[in-house]
């Protein structure tokens, strides 16, 4: 594990009830840069992101194995406090989830949950955050409207904007351009690149063009194991794996 | 050029809009008549008198205010008790439940207790609040019997409405690292408020009518007082109008103080589902994320 590592994965095994879904699946995640989860629809990529803040923690019959290592810990080890492993490691969604609420309070959420800061910490935390989304100049009118007034693209930078308003050190992206038009998807992909600087950022998603461009490190995922990673540039221009030829040249996916 | 439409298609339709329309429109009749026979007989007693004054001259004269009092004041009573039970026992099977038999079990045992005829609920009272925790015959007693009878609604209720939330809701608060009570109480409640409000009010006009719970538990032909404490006994406009119409001896004299107090029931039971109408208007206008 090298000194800029800010995710470690190491043998990790997922079951839902009897059915496997991860199978000793091993990588390290550096920090700053943008990380790629390639692969087909169901081959259990989301719920290999969903594993870094413990999100299926949520589902009852899923049993997990392995480790993942953030900041030195093992978050699976008992003396992992969940509420701060998910402050630390924030996520947006494949669907846009305004809450129902103005843009401010939106964004606030989750300040007012770890009860963050005064009115006035709160409201220079939004606007922080705002901006680091790309969202300020277009918002900052009208935050006192509802989140639903907003275009998807936007609500998605909202979503993305909310979960840096409390300060994680990564970020998880769920196929978070599936629900958007391609001038959207180009807006977001700018900014997650632009993000990098300060966040460790970690992105699935089942499009390789959309890999190609934002990410600096990919892993490619087949059938719940991990058939290739590394350098994006090098997983595409010169795969090791048959499977990974196969999925970037069209044969399936 | 259009074809004339043929005739058997014309014919079955409205065979089928006949069939359908003629039951409604004869309910709906029936329901205007009912209106106007109770306003017809009844009306004529309606006055400022009539709604603030207690009966005078062995029910012959005056008017109903103890029993709107003790209408109003035992349906709070049930709801103070019913309320916070069957919100928290609402959210306790939409949000914590575990999804297995035993769940089930419960929840479809309490949709069952909610067809329990009313004057089971009324012995059952007699036998647990007045005598079993001598709460004696009492407001108290009675608004407790009625609590427990409005339960299976309010639970109900406030479990479709907590459950019809978007789980994107909860998991987008777990994620910034809520708790789940925080999730649920921050990102769930609020906007199943107005639903659970709905059933409130529902249960609330229900209970305002009921009889029967009342009956053995609290309720009393006369008396000159307001109810004092909760331990007093009271009057309700639907048992005044069981007595007016059935036990009193100059029956005939008094028929249209009865249709009076059915008005005035029939008024305030109105007003409270038209609240909870116009409340869940509003929602459908403000909820905008149920597309």
């Amino acid at each position: 594990m090298s000194s800029n590592t800010a995710i470690s994965i190491r043998n990790l095994d997922l079951h839902f009830g009897t059915k496997q879904v991860l199978q000793s699946v091993s990588f390290d995640i550096p920090a700053n840069s943008v990380t790629a989860i390639m692969g087909p629809s169901g081959c259990g990529k989301s719920t290999l992101l969903r594993c870094i803040n413990r999100m299926n923690d949520l589902i009852l019959t899923c049993r997990i194995s392995g480790q993942i290592i953030i900041d030195g810990q093992d978050i699976y080890s008992a003396r992992t406090d969940v509420i701060d492993l998910r402050k630390r490691v924030g996520m947006v969604f494949q669907k846009p989830n305004p809450f129902p609420k103005s843009i401010f309070e939106n964004i606030a959420f989750g300040l007012r949950v770890h009860k963050i800061g005064d009115r006035d910490e709160i409201r220079a935390r939004v606007e922080r955050s705002l901006r680091r989304a790309n969202l300020w100049e277009e918002v900052k009118d009208r935050l006192h409207d509802s989140a639903f007034s907003l275009s998807g693209g936007q609500q998605q930078r909202l979503c993305l904007a909310r979960a840096m308003a409390v300060d994680p050190e990564i970020i998880l992206l769920d196929e978070p351009a599936s629900a958007l038009d391609p001038h959207s998807t180009a807006k977001l992909e700018e900014l997650v690149i632009e993000l990098k600087k300060s966040y460790t950022i970690v992105i699935v998603t089942h499009n390789m063009q959309q890999a190609a461009r934002v990410s600096d490190h990919c892993a490619f995922i087949m059938l719940g194991e991990l058939a290739e990673w590394g350098k994006t540039e090098q997983v595409f221009t010169t795969p090791k794996d048959k499977r990974t030829e196969d999925f970037l040249t069209g044969k399936f996916g | 050029m259009s074809r004339p439409r043929s005739r058997v298609s014309s014919f079955g339709g409205s065979i089928g809009f006949l069939l359908t329309a003629i039951p409604l429109f004869l309910f709906l009749a029936f329901i205007a008549f009912m209106f106007y026979y109770l306003f017809s007989k009844g009306v004529g007693v309606l006055s400022w008198e009539f709604l603030t004054q207690p009966p005078t001259r062995g029910m012959t004269e005056g008017g109903i205010w103890p029993c709107i009092v003790g209408t109003l004041l035992v349906t709070f009573v049930s709801l103070v008790f019913s309320v916070p039970i069957g919100i928290c026992s609402g959210i306790y099977l939409s949000e914590y439940a575990p999804d297995n038999i035993a769940t089930r079990m419960i929840r479809s045992s309490i949709r069952s207790l909610a067809g329990i005829p009313s004057i089971v609920y009324g012995l059952f009272g007699v036998a647990l609040f007045v005598y079993a925790l001598k709460f004696g015959m009492s407001i108290l007693a009675s608004g407790m019997t009625l609590g427990l009878m409005n339960l299976p609604w309010i639970i109900t209720t406030a479990e479709e409405a907590i459950t019809a939330i978007p789980s994107s809701f909860r998991e987008g608060a777990l994620a910034l690292g809520s708790t789940k009570w925080e999730s649920i109480r921050r990102n769930v409640l609020p906007y199943a408020f107005p639903g659970i409000l709905t059933g409130v009010l529902l249960a609330l006009a229900r209970t305002m009518g009921e009889t029967a719970p009342i009956l053995f538990t609290g309720v009393t032909y006369y008396t000159k007082q307001l109810p004092t404490s909760l331990s007093s006994k009271f009057m309700a406009l639907p048992y005044h109008l069981f007595t007016l119409a059935t036990q009193h001896d100059q029956i005939v004299k008094v028929r249209p103080i009865a249709f009076g107090t059915a008005i005035v029931l029939l008024i305030l039971v109105l007003a409270f589902d038209a609240l909870a109408f116009v409340i869940r208007m509003r929602i459908a206008k403000t909820n905008t994320w149920q597309v």
